[in-house]
């Protein structure tokens, strides 16, 4: 694979006279912008290749090997900036994210302005500042157009982090430029794609990532799954089993065809399945999440008690797994479809209560989770008319949104604020709030009728596809699209004619 | 999907991330030295519709835009210009000694680095070292409640 050309090239590095100084062998390889490559200060060249064996190992996908090839190169070189950085990304400790992040920090003032560019990227991020995030992000780039690595980096930023799909395609496709055959270039632009619904760009892309790395199973994971968000059920089925074949124990695969058959109404296979792959999970907290998945197979069949009794038996391994947000989780998925409105009280207080408990969630991972509780109170609070609860939640999100930058926050006040609105028939006030959100299944469900009312039946009938062919394999869309569905079919579509105002 | 469930460590989010986009959020861009920091929206649209014509610093205006019947050109129309691309290409020919078109990001960012005292509008996720991205009524365009911030 060309990623490890790099590889070789800094291993050479080893070779030079030993009289060589510190200072010139951090200036090699490239010259600094204008060159293919970002300048990488070390004062050891086996922490160098190290260092970047890491980064090839990550755009793979393979991260405890990332992080370790990292770890060995501090060792070698304990003052080596990029790579505590790069730990402070990929760790999931917060405790060790803060001191690898404090470590960078204190050796900002030993490498070139680009690596304090490369710094400001990821540490300004870990800080919710976005502006010079980007700021960062895009001088680099600018400086470097054909460092395939940077624009990997930078089009995970742009997808994974703010859900800019088509900036982080654009990018993908100039590290795809560079390097036609660059696995994880790849493997992102088939997302980036799919993501926009650009599935005919997708599928070629994904098959070519296969082409690339036909031993592996993540390719064949990942087609799986583009097929599986077209509705493309079988097929997936088909490159899940591809994946498997490669690799029995590979678990995002075990859970993909899980999520497929439980998106494919098998819901018997799918908890079977959900089992298989809680064994092969990569940590606890990933059991749990996907313990989680298997308890929504029971709202999926409308079987509610024995939701109930899932969805508590994922709470209690979470709490055994000292996942305090998962936790959390699992008592306020609980109290989205109770009924009885003292039951989904109870839940919702859980839910809070178990956020205050000892455990690892980090403090921005609680305030999401908080923000996730307060919209779920909202939205039942608006669902019995109680409209002046409503509106004091929705003050404290308000509050929390305020506050923060973060995306996840920020997404649960607009749907909060157009879900009161939508109460309140404010429809064009709803309808910028919604958009915030524009594909949550309680969201796009609300703004289906926001539109209809609105008097944009364009809209509204985009969205209602939109909606109707969502195959994402959470709760919420348990919950809203198979009745959405239903009642579609029910129905004339929703007015096809196109308003002039309705542009 | 390995690369976003893996990489995503804000494990409780991986559901919303995988179906969440974000709506378009248009920064308002000086040059980095540009003493101006924030904006009411009322001083933005009075600059924007060439009635204010200075900076404070005494600096004339110069406003960059993209042409009007570009999606990036989208919520500043309808939230700052409220009208349609028509009439402000009309304005446009009246103001043409304070007014320059570009027609790319690139080009949209090479003015506001090179022509003092310009102002422009890009997509946030675009702007650069060089430009200073202005707050409106105290806030950034990744903050809720901006005003050139929607679908």
């Amino acid at each position: 694979m060309k990623n490890h050309l790099h590889v070789h090239r800094w291993v050479l590095l080893a070779l030079l006279p030993a009289a060589i100084t510190a200072a010139a062998a951090a200036q090699t390889p490239g010259t600094g912008a204008g060159s293919d490559r970002m300048l990488i200060t070390t004062s050891s060249p086996e922490a160098r290749a190290l260092f970047e064996q890491g980064i090839v190992a990550w755009e793979n996908l393979h991260i405890p090997q990332a992080l370790q090839c990292w770890q060995d190169a501090i060792k070698k070189d304990p003052n080596f900036l990029l790579a505590h950085l790069y730990i402070s990304e990929r760790i999931p400790d917060p405790d060790q994210q803060a001191a690898e992040r404090k470590k960078a920090l204190a050796l900002m003032d030993s490498v070139t302005p680009d690596e304090r560019l490369m710094a400001e990227w990821i540490l300004d991020e870990s800080r919710d500042d976005t502006i010079g995030t980007l700021a960062a992000m895009n001088e680099l780039l600018v400086r470097y157009p054909r460092d395939k690595h940077l624009y990997w980096f930078a089009a995970l930023t742009m997808g994974a982090n703010y859900h800019q799909w088509e900036r982080a395609a654009e990018l993908a496709e100039q590290a795809v430029r560079v390097d036609p055959d660059f696995a994880g270039a790849l493997n992102n632009l088939g997302y980036d794609y799919a993501f926009q619904g650009k599935f005919d760009q997708a599928f070629p892309v994904m098959r070519h990532y296969i082409e690339v790395l036909p031993t592996e199973p993540n390719p064949q994971d990942s087609y799986a799954e583009i097929l599986r968000m077209a509705g493309r059920f079988d097929e997936a089925v088909e490159h899940y089993h591809a994946s498997l074949k490669l690799e029995p124990n590979f678990g995002e695969s075990l859970l993909g065809l899980a999520d497929t058959y439980a998106l494919m109404g098998r819901e018997d296979d799918a908890r079977a399945q959900y089992e298989v792959a809680i064994q092969h999970a990569y940590t606890r907290a990933y059991a749990v999440q996907w313990k989680l998945k298997w308890a929504a197979t029971y709202l999926r069949e409308k079987r509610f008690s024995d939701a109930d009794a899932a969805f508590q038996s994922a709470a209690k391994m979470a709490h055994e797994s000292s996942v305090g947000g998962l936790e959390a989780e699992a008592y306020r998925t609980m109290a989205l479809y109770q009924t009885d409105e003292a039951a989904a009280a109870r839940w919702l207080q859980k839910a809070k209560e178990s956020l205050d408990h000892p455990h690892d969630t980090s403090q921005t991972a609680r305030q999401q989770q908080l923000a996730l509780i307060y919209r779920t109170s909202i939205y039942r609070a608006v669902q019995r008319g109680r409209m002046l609860e409503a509106e004091k939640t929705l003050e404290q999100l308000s509050k929390i949104a305020s506050a923060s930058h973060n995306p996840g926050i920020d997404v649960a006040f607009h749907a909060s604020a157009g879900t009161v609105l939508m109460a309140k028939r404010k429809w064009l006030e709803a309808i910028p709030h919604l958009e915030e959100d524009a594909n949550d299944p309680y969201s796009m469900e609300l703004l289906v009728n926001a539109y209809q009312k609105a008097g944009l039946p364009a809209k509204a009938e985009r969205t209602a596809k939109e909606l109707a062919a969502l195959n994402a394999p959470s709760v919420e869309q348990a919950l809203v699209v198979p009745e959405f569905r239903a009642k579609r079919n029910q129905k004339q579509p929703v007015n096809s004619a196109s308003s002039a105002a309705d542009k | 999907m390995k690369t976003f469930r893996l990489i995503i460590f804000g494990i409780i989010f991986v559901c919303v991330a995988e179906c969440m986009c974000a709506a378009k959020q248009m920064a308002v861009i000086v040059h980095k030295s540009n003493g101006a920091q924030d904006v009411t929206t009322a001083e933005l649209s009075k600059i924007f519709k060439c009635d204010t014509r200075k900076w404070a610093s005494g600096s004339a205006i110069t406003i960059v835009l993209r042409d009007p019947a570009t999606p990036e050109m989208e919520l500043l129309l309808s939230r700052i210009y409220k009208t349609n691309p028509e009439d402000l290409r009309n304005f446009i020919a009246q103001h043409h000694d304070n007014v320059v078109i570009v027609d790319s990001n690139e080009a949209m960012l090479n003015a506001i680095h090179t022509i003092p005292g310009a102002i422009g509008l890009i997509d946030v996720f675009r702007i650069d070292h060089e430009v200073k991205v202005l707050k409106i009524d105290g806030k950034l365009p990744v903050e809720y409640g901006y005003i050139l911030r929607g679908n």
